[in-house]
């Protein structure tokens, strides 16, 4: 082989490569040294924007709460939603309010304590929130990780980042989602793009490499443990069409009947769309779940199935049977509220139309964080004037 | 005004590193060569080929393609690959990281002057003891055939519902350079698909943009770009998947209503075809025509592809089904003649019924020399992106026999698309990670053989190990597209969409005041 200029190998230009490289460096630091002493050397640092801004520097309700909701303060977080005026109750305060309610195992007891109202989606902010802004969509897909809908999650973690959402949350959520189906390169993936966005999560990266090199599976972390129990391990696909949001609680308690997030929005998705049948028919999901306990409002829902003649058709009838068995678990203090509820509705239905309205005012201050009074009126707890939220802005008109 | 006389100061420093990181590069007390070769002489034998990303044992590459670099996916301090060849200087990188990135003046050197010849790759990893392990020797096969130089494709979020990641690219093989044609950022919102130009050149080009206010169809032709609405009273919606005719004078498309649906498990994304049929936008009259054979109520037609003599147009069929029994939609691989002089249609003939096997067959492509046609398989519907068994089939148009590619793997592989000298094949799959598509190159012999694919080179050879997007609709062209990002904004900003008319022959579906001249602003699905 001749040893031409072209064909010399790199190692033999090195020292050529190495001269240019020192001459470079000392031109460029004799450069910067120069540029250093005439710019403004006092000039302060950029203030450096805050990772997690503090609850009472936030400037609204939302960022208020949304900020609690990702440190998962939740009971702070229901102290600081008492504060919030009714009007100021947007779909993403509900969200994360709801969502504290569960996570503090209140949800079905104290949920008709914020503003609810039935002009506004009751999909516990699953499918109204405004799907394509940052904060929606991750509030969308860290619920649905937490519920088990795995694939779900990961759609609309992937939206989070296409639309620049929180973005170490996120792929630290979609490295959880892979190592749940399975894909242990894109658990590296989504791990690497992490430390290359953020160097500061190396450490957690590392380390979860460390035990995934150990147990692939995650098997020993509290967590994956759960959500493999919870996710569907079967194609409930029925084919074009969006899947109801039943139907997606449904197909997660047909997997496990222990989901017990899933067996309370469920449930709670019945109570806010006032069908106490539903309620009742999910008491069974309830009872096979080994829950003894009966919570408030869906005492109330079934006194309301009960009570109402229309729901006593033949096709109704194991259901009736079914609420019936389940009748010595409502306690007398709710026996007692219906049996007042009752008595004021009928004044209330007695009284001329154009003379109702300061008796549903008294009936509200009396009944307006029950479910029966919701049941009646569409609203809870002042949430009378609560508007309809703009499907697109996702803000409240 | 502070921070302006302090922004240099930060690129003098970043200069200064970029120096110092290039001086690194080669910094070693001793010269790579001699540390190469002490390493490789004491090492430990280990018998097996070691783990790289792309795998590289067996493939055949273009002669012209820039350096292949590779992750070793071995654990170890120090890493060496060396590059030998009967022909040339081996090329010997020695590096503190996985990555072994070739100096691209070596690599061609020796790529160039080993064509149709075989490289010997070999692999050491020094150990945590220090001892270098020496894995068996690996082998990469130079072709003779080169690639067309530019490949236009897209990226895409996994997602992809806020149509904000989009875009539309032109990589430079030689070298590593992407210029972006078109990105949805650019648009604000947007969705940009279905590009095409006949024989690899785009100098006549089509690309299909639904953004507000200004989609519709980008026509490049005759050193001028403009903006067609394809929109008539035959197809209310705009043309997609389209497919340039040889002569560059006219584009075959389908009309389709894509719904989208989703899965609980696996790959969580599917789509139903609910309506779609075929027809052609002739340039040079502006008119969309049809035939009654392409556009049937009881079928469905979608896939337009032409033969590279434009004799002929393959599309995939099926029997229109309701949306519930999805999963039994199985399309056939169709033909019908065509004269693009006299704009008439021959004979509808069936060139593979899913009867036959058992499966859906689309998104047909016929190779530039007419020999052979390249098209996916998979269980059912006209989506196989989506599905983990759809794969690639070849047939030999000649005998009619066909197989299955060679290039298929255990997960998805859709999309693809030939050189113009029919010598190299690109296309999507999932083999990687079972998540994201990325694209794979692979070379064809004169029987219709594909060789071992390799992903698409990088110069950083960790890129895909990070990078959360999808790769898909790969295009060859030998020469790049003429026009740059600015100026198709521009053009679909600024200028007035043409309008399409309808051949008097073909009967409107729609009335006139049916026909909503309103952008589409459901962006396409891809």
């Amino acid at each position: 082989m001749s040893a031409s200029k072209d064909t010399k190998h790199p190692s033999e230009r090195m020292p050529r490569a190495w001269l240019v490289g020192v001459i470079l460096l000392g031109v460029l630091s004799v450069g910067l040294g120069l540029w250093l002493l005439i710019s403004d050397a006092t000039e302060p640092p950029p203030p450096k924007t805050p990772q997690r801004a503090l609850p009472a520097e936030a400037s609204s309700w939302d960022d208020r709460i949304d900020v609690l909701a990702r440190n998962r303060q939740w009971d702070r977080l229901l102290e600081v939603a008492r504060e919030i005026p009714a009007e100021h109750y947007s779909l993403m305060v509900m969200h994360d309010v709801q969502r504290a309610l569960f996570h503090s195992g209140r949800l079905l007891s104290e949920m008709f304590m914020v503003p609810q109202t039935i002009k506004r989606d009751g999909r516990l902010g699953l499918s109204s929130l405004a799907p394509h802004t940052p904060r929606a969509a991750w509030k969308r897909a860290e619920v649905l990780f937490e519920l088990g809908l795995v694939n779900a999650a990961e759609s609309w973690a992937f939206v989070t980042l296409e639309v620049g959402g929180p973005r170490n949350n996120c792929l630290r959520l979609l490295s959880k989602v892979y190592v749940l189906k399975r894909h242990p390169v894109m658990v590296h993936t989504c791990l690497n793009a992490l430390v290359a966005g953020d160097a500061s999560e190396r450490a957690w990266a590392d380390a979860r490499l460390k035990r995934l090199e150990a147990d692939p599976l995650l098997s020993d972390d509290e967590e994956i443990s759960h959500l493999r129990a919870m996710m569907p391990v079967k194609d409930y696909c029925r084919g074009p069409g969006t899947i109801a949001f039943r139907d997606y609680l449904l197909q997660l308690l047909d997997t496990n009947p222990r989901n017990r997030m899933a067996l309370e929005y469920l449930i709670a998705f019945d109570l806010w769309s006032r069908h106490p049948e539903f309620v009742v028919a999910d008491l069974v999901w309830w009872k096979h779940a080994g829950r003894t306990d009966m919570p408030r409002y869906c005492q109330e829902a079934l006194l309301v199935f009960l009570s109402d003649p229309s729901y006593r058709k033949p096709k109704n009838r194991p259901l009736l049977a079914f609420a019936r068995s389940c009748a010595p678990d409502i306690d007398e203090t709710t026996h007692m509220l219906f049996r007042e509820y009752a008595t004021s509705l009928k004044k209330f239905i007695d009284t001329p139309a154009d003379e109702r309205a300061s008796l549903q005012a008294t009936m509200e201050k009396a009944y307006g964080t029950d479910y029966l009074f919701y049941d009646t009126f569409g609203y809870s707890a002042s949430g009378k004037d609560v508007q309809p939220v703009d499907g697109v802005t996702g803000a409240s008109k | 005004m502070t921070r302006q006389r302090t922004l240099p100061a930060y690129w003098v420093l970043a200069a200064l590193l970029g120096v110092m990181v290039g001086c690194g590069e080669r910094s070693s007390d001793t010269p790579v060569p001699e540390a190469v070769r002490e390493a490789l002489v004491g090492a430990v034998v280990v018998d097996r080929v070691a783990h790289t990303f792309p795998d590289l044992d067996g493939v055949t590459i273009p002669p012209n393609l820039c350096p292949v670099n590779f992750v070793v996916e071995e654990p170890g301090g120090r890493y060496i690959g060396r590059l030998a060849a009967p022909g040339g200087v081996p090329i010997e990188v020695m590096s503190d990281t996985s990555a072994i990135v070739w100096p691209s003046a070596d690599w061609r050197r020796l790529v160039e002057a080993n064509r149709g010849r075989r490289l010997t790759l070999q692999i050491a990893v020094e150990g945590a003891d220090g001892r270098w392990q020496r894995f068996s020797d690996a082998s990469v096969t130079v072709s003779s055939d080169a690639v067309d130089r530019y490949l236009v494709y897209r990226t895409v979020g996994k997602a992809n519902q806020a149509f904000k990641t989009i875009g539309v690219h032109q990589r430079d093989l030689q070298r590593y350079d992407r210029t972006t044609l078109l990105h949805s950022k650019a648009l604000g919102r947007g969705c940009m698909n279905c590009h095409t130009f006949a024989n690899g050149d785009p100098s006549t080009m089509v690309m299909h943009v639904r953004a507000k206010p200004s989609g519709g169809m980008m026509l490049i032709r005759d050193g001028k770009i403009s903006r067609v609405d394809t929109r008539s009273r035959f197809n209310p919606t705009p043309a997609k998947y389209v497919s340039m005719h040889p002569n560059s004078k006219l584009v075959a498309f389908a009309e389709s209503k894509l719904v989208l649906f989703e899965h609980s498990i696996g790959q969580g994304d599917d789509v139903f075809d609910a309506k779609s049929d075929l027809g052609l936008y002739l340039f040079d009259t502006n008119t969309v025509t049809t035939t009654p054979a392409i556009c049937t109520k009881e079928r469905q037609e979608t896939f337009p592809w032409w033969s590279p003599d434009g004799r002929h147009l393959y599309f995939s069929s099926a029997p229109v089904l309701p949306p519930k029994r999805w999963k039994e939609v199985r399309y056939d691989l169709m033909r019908i003649g065509y004269n693009a002089e006299t704009n008439t249609w021959g004979t509808l003939e069936t060139v593979l019924s899913a009867d036959e096997t058992g499966k859906s067959i689309t998104r047909p492509r016929v190779s530039p020399d007419g020999k052979f046609l390249l098209f996916c398989m998979s269980a059912y519907g006209s989506f196989p992106v989506w599905q983990k068994d759809a794969d690639l089939y070849m047939m030999d148009l000649g005998s009619g026999k066909r197989w299955s590619a060679e290039v298929n793997s255990s997960e998805t592989e859709s999309w693809h698309s030939w050189s113009s000298n029919g010598r190299w094949v690109v296309f999507s799959s999932r083999r990687r990670d079972g998540v994201l598509t990325k694209l794979y190159l692979s070379h064809v012999d004169k029987k219709g053989r594909m060789s071992k694919p390799f992903v698409l080179p990088q110069k950083d050879p960790t890129f895909y190990g990070r990078f959360l997007y999808m790769f898909s609709l790969p295009e060859f062209a030998a020469k790049p597209v003429p026009f740059t990002e600015q100026q198709m904004v521009d053009t679909l900003k600024s200028s007035k969409a043409i309008e399409a008319g309808l051949d008097p022959k073909v009967p409107p579906r729609v009335s006139a005041k049916e026909l909503s001249r309103e952008p589409a602003t459901t962006p396409e699905i891809e």
